[in-house]
């Protein structure tokens, strides 16, 4: 680049004034400002994108709030979270009885092996966190409990937890 | 050899592949970036196994802070201009009291039918308001939306 012509590199090797002379002819632009505020912005943009976008979790509701939808009893499973975050499960009309949340993705897969027609009901306290609903969705998903729904907890839920504990 | 030494005295990196390829990342990032107008507030995401991605584009979120607000936010700055009125355009979003939100999901299907309905509920939030937002969105007869949560481990 910095020689151009015939002259080349024999020339610089004598005196400096030569050497110049060969310099001015080729010209050379310090692009080092340059690449520094290149790499400036790039760093800056690189850590300003968020590439990740978050997770999603899917959930369909019934089209008609008044359909209902008749289950036989033995393929019912109610669990119902009180508002502390204590996991109750119940089959049927059964009293409910408490489950670790550690255990309840173990649990559920075992009752839907012995009976795969099981649909679950979902009742939770409306004082509890929402966290809870999204775990314990998470779970009934992780457990392949395809069918469940989420119902409002009633008066009469309340009490039956709270005749469980006394 | 004496025609090669003075030849490594200045020694001269060709910077131009270099600054070729900063060029060229910068615009990507630049062309990629999108600038999030501020959240209205802070919430902490629950955390889920589910891989579901979030949809890029027509998405309606509705937020529910930890103390029980419910925020409504597009993501569209036209739409957004349409339906909040003009001064709150730039924001993402608009707290919307639970009395109006069918109304104003009603407004926002209209304008955009192709939009997906997204809840971002804060980890502490109450379950209740959750399942309130919920009913609603069922009245409104939003019948599938996503939750949006962190992914788990």
């Amino acid at each position: 680049m910095a020689g151009v012509g015939g002259e080349a590199p024999q020339p610089r090797s004598h005196g400096k004034k030569k050497r110049r002379k060969s310099k001015r002819l080729g010209i050379r632009i310090d692009m080092t400002p340059l690449v520094d505020v290149a790499f400036l912005l790039l760093t800056f943009f690189m850590l300003t994108t968020s590439m990740a976008r978050p997770q999603t979790m899917e959930i369909n509701l019934p089209p008609d709030e008044n359909v209902k939808v008749e289950i036989a009893e033995s393929n019912l499973m109610t669990l119902r979270v009180n508002e502390k975050g204590e996991v109750f499960w119940n089959l049927g009309l059964d009293a409910p009885q408490r489950i670790e949340f550690d255990k309840l993705r173990g649990f559920i897969r075992e009752r839907l092996q012995t009976n795969p027609r099981l649909v679950t009901l979902v009742k939770i306290d409306p004082k509890a966190k929402y966290e809870v609903m999204v775990n314990i969705m998470d779970e009934l998903n992780l457990a392949d409990m395809q069918r469940f729904s989420i119902a409002r907890m009633t008066e009469q839920d309340q009490k039956l937890l709270a005749n469980i504990k006394s | 050899m004496p025609k090669i030494k003075p030849k490594r005295h200045g020694v001269l990196i060709d910077m131009t592949p270099l600054v070729d390829v900063a060029f060229l990342l910068l615009t990507f990032f630049m062309l990629t970036t999108q600038f999030k107008p501020p959240e209205e507030v802070q919430i902490v995401l629950p955390s889920s196994h589910s891989e579901f991605k979030l949809p890029e584009s027509d998405v309606m979120t509705l937020s529910i802070s930890k103390d029980g607000r419910i925020f409504l936010g597009l993501d569209s700055q036209r739409l957004r201009a349409r339906l909040f009125g003009a001064e709150n355009q730039l924001k993402a979003g608009i707290e919307v009291p639970k009395a109006n939100l069918a109304e104003m999901l009603i407004q926002a299907r209209t304008m955009n039918p192709k939009l997906r309905t997204v809840i971002k509920g804060d980890k502490d939030a109450d379950y209740g308001v959750a399942q309130d937002v919920m009913d609603i969105l069922q009245k409104t007869k939003i019948t599938r939306f996503n939750l949006v949560t962190n992914l788990e481990r």
